[in-house]
């Protein structure tokens, strides 16, 4: 059995991963470290990832039995790493794996991985079965069209780069359903991107898609908020239709296939993702937690873990609390620098908080893998108040466009939300549901105003206990099985890794209480 | 060479690698450069951005410039943005020197070498049959052709510099700004380098000249 280290260091989204004995033990997101969100850092290296690594794993790179780099990658980097002992793993490969080998499919499997690109192409098909993966499809970025680039460069030409690229996406996506279907800009996005054929095609949607939104920002169409919102929509409109045409040829193709994995930064479409769920034809999606380029480098360790045997199926996460744990003691060292009260936390007084409106700083165990607060960094509000979107954007000084999600008792799933499929995919906040019409009222704050989805995360007793117990214990209290979660940070910050970080937003009035491992504090 | 459409005058060079300018009454304009590979029925993007002619964009380039001098079969392509219907062509130019002038400069002096380029110059002429120019360090070389009497003052429609121009690292980080930008610009593996297809030492004096020429 064998340790592998994996790192992914090729422009943004740079991470260090470790696995051992073919079970995942420590994966870091450089930004968590750095304190600078990846999208504003396109030069970083796993520089603090790979040493937090070796510090809590206790195992040195220079150590371990393999050391895998993950496409692209800066080579004089990678020799001083490893001293130039490392092999090398294809960027939608790595995709590919990570997410068919945490799948937990069995059967047929349909593999897609999508986004800008990385080992020169910019998607990759594999049709999976019994743990064997073959490659049927490979685009050429030189080739082929990305819907990638378009959101890319629409979200950076759409706010005259004030928006980044990799970064702001999510807010276009967020403004989207406030717009409508326009003839108009959906033909001009469709100069710079079509689908015919198993071809998304011109190729260089990038440049001209920056041509086409920077032409279009000169003659005043998005001189306010609503025609933005009205490109937005139209933007995420000709995703999905060109997308699911892509799907429509894959399925007549291949039509025993009805179970999709779904990796690469096109899948931080949560839309998309639902309207892939909501096929007839598909019996389950799932898409992988660190579904960007941050998850390529446990995406590589998986890969060599495969080759070498001791990786043979499709598992299952319990979660992805996968970064770096605090102990109680060095905790309270922390804390002693401020004047906080403190006292045990008690699942039943922190849920009567919440039930009052309080806002929740959440902090346990080690951080989540990939871009969402899933209950390890995370803050928690009641969901029952429209109000709470003002209170939540001044504190976290967040943009109004970007709507709040829900975890919600898997017992009450069904209850509160259309289309049950692809649940365990739901655990990591991959996908939007309608919600139904008896509860959009009950829960105004987790509901995207418009068009009536959220975007929530399952929570199941067995694989996250704690998160489980305080939102039964507000399900009790209140008679909503769903809280607000929202990422524990403020505007512009990656998620917080440490509890100095937790502390510090305690005390300039983020949040009201912080519940950090088995303590509760407050000013 | 200069081309006039409707109200878009184009300016054309490929003297020293690819140069593309356009004055007109749009803000902007989108250049793109893409090459029709062997055994490949794709069209393969190479470079494509945004020029314009007016000051007031100083984030913009005035002039699409694509530095690659050897032979590849590419098209240019020109658009231009038409409200409500987005990107519109308005220029194609596909390389083609048939019939027209092609400087050829040989940067050697090694006269065997330089007899040894020009025999495979004459090569490149049966394929593409153009009228060469020679430009070499020996006078009776360049005079051999008769277009060395009358060309002078007389723009080329094409330079080719032959010699060996090296590429000094391959650290994409830190050198080489096309391997930069391998996000979002494809084809950069191609090339490698835009003196020379390939890395040039270690290969025959026949081989330098025939990588650039693409014999």
């Amino acid at each position: 059995m064998s340790s592998i280290y994996g790192f992914f260091a090729g422009s943004h989204s740079a991470s260090t991963s470790l696995i051992v004995d073919g079970e995942v033990v420590l994966c870091v997101e450089e930004e968590r470290l750095t304190r600078i969100k990846s999208g504003d850092d396109h030069k970083s290296y796993p520089n603090l990832s790979s040493k937090s690594i070796e510090s809590s794993s206790d195992l040195k790179i220079d150590d371990s039995n393999y050391r895998i780099f993950v496409e692209p990658i800066p080579d004089k980097f990678a020799r001083e790493l490893t001293n130039n002992n490392y092999e090398k793993v294809g960027h939608h490969t790595a995709h590919c794996y990570g997410s068919y080998f945490t799948s937990g499919m069995d059967g047929k499997v349909l593999n897609i991985s999508y986004d800008g690109g990385g080992d020169v192409s910019v998607m990759k098909v594999y049709l999976c079965e019994d743990g064997k993966m073959t490659l049927i499809y490979s685009y050429d970025l030189c080739n082929t069209g990305s819907l990638s680039h378009l959101w890319g460069f629409s979200t950076s030409g759409i706010s005259r780069d004030a928006w980044k690229i990799c970064k702001d996406e999510g807010k276009l996506m967020g403004m989207a359903p406030n717009g409508h279907y326009d003839e108009d800009i959906y033909r001009m996005l469709n100069t710079c991107i079509d689908y015919k054929n198993f071809k998304f095609f011109p190729s260089a949607t990038a440049t001209k898609t920056k041509f086409l939104v920077e032409s279009m920002f000169e003659r005043g169409y998005f001189n306010t908020q609503f025609k933005k919102e009205i490109f937005s929509f139209n933007l995420q409109k000709i995703t999905e239709d060109l997308f699911l045409n892509f799907m429509s040829d894959l399925h007549d193709r291949f039509p025993e296939y009805k179970k999709i994995c779904l990796s690469g930064g096109l899948f931080a479409n949560v839309k998309l993702n639902q309207k892939i769920n909501e096929l007839d034809w598909v019996d389950e999606i799932y898409v992988y937690p660190a579904m960007g380029d941050e998850g390529l480098s446990l995406g590589g360790c998986i890969y060599k873990a495969v080759q070498l045997g001791e990786w043979t199926k499709p598992k299952k996460f319990k979660n992805v609390y996968f970064g770096l744990k605090y102990s109680n003691e060095s905790i309270l060292k922390e804390s002693l620098k401020y004047n906080f009260k403190s006292e045990i936390y008690s699942p039943l007084e922190i849920s009567k908080d919440l039930n009052e409106g309080k806002i929740i700083g959440w902090f346990k165990g080690g951080f989540e893998y990939g871009p969402r607060s899933l209950g390890a960094r995370s803050i928690l509000v009641r969901p029952t108040h429209i109000e709470t979107h003002e209170v939540l954007n001044s504190r976290l000084k967040r943009h109004e466009i970007m709507p709040f999600a829900p975890i919600i008792l898997e017992e009450h799933f069904d209850d509160v939300f259309s289309y049950s499929k692809s649940k365990y995919s739901s655990e990591f906040m991959t996908l939007c549901y309608p919600t139904k019409q008896e509860w959009i009222d009950k829960i105004p704050a987790v509901i995207q105003k418009s068009d009536k989805t959220a975007r929530p995360q399952t929570v199941r007793k067995e694989n996250l206990p704690e998160f489980w117990e305080i939102l039964n214990e507000y399900y009790k209290l209140s008679g909503i099985p769903l809280l607000l979660n929202t990422s524990f940070n403020s505007h512009n910050e990656p998620i917080i890794d440490n509890p100095e970080q937790a502390f510090n937003s305690l005390e300039k009035g983020i949040i009201d209480k912080l519940v950090i491992e088995d303590y509760v504090y407050s000013n | 060479m200069y081309i006039q459409i409707n109200d878009e005058k184009i300016k054309i060079d490929f003297n020293s690698g690819i140069t593309v300018s356009i004055s007109g009454p749009d803000d902007f304009y989108y250049v793109e450069v893409n090459e029709f590979q062997k055994n490949n029925d794709n069209l393969v993007y190479v470079e494509g951005y945004l020029i314009t002619d007016k000051l007031k964009y100083t984030w913009v380039r005035k002039n699409f410039t694509l530095p690659i001098e050897f032979y590849f079969n590419f098209q240019i392509k020109i658009y231009k943005f038409i409200d409500n219907i987005g990107l519109k062509p308005i220029f194609i130019h596909q390389y083609n020197d048939i019939d027209k002038l092609v400087l050829f400069k040989l940067d050697t002096n090694d006269y065997t070498e330089a007899l040894l380029w020009t025999d495979r110059i004459l090569q490149y002429q049966k394929i593409n049959r153009c009228k060469i120019v020679l430009d070499s360090q020996f006078e009776n070389l360049n005079k051999s052709f008769d277009s060395f009497y009358q060309t002078k003052n007389l723009d080329f429609y094409k330079t080719y510099r032959i010699g060996r121009y090296p590429k000094t690292s391959d650290d994409w980080r830190t050198v080489d700004p096309r391997k930069e930008g391998l996000i979002w610009f494809g084809n950069w593996k191609t090339f490698w380098s835009y003196q020379h297809p390939r890395i040039w030492e270690n290969i025959s004096s026949q081989e330098i000249v025939d990588d650039i020429l693409g014999i």
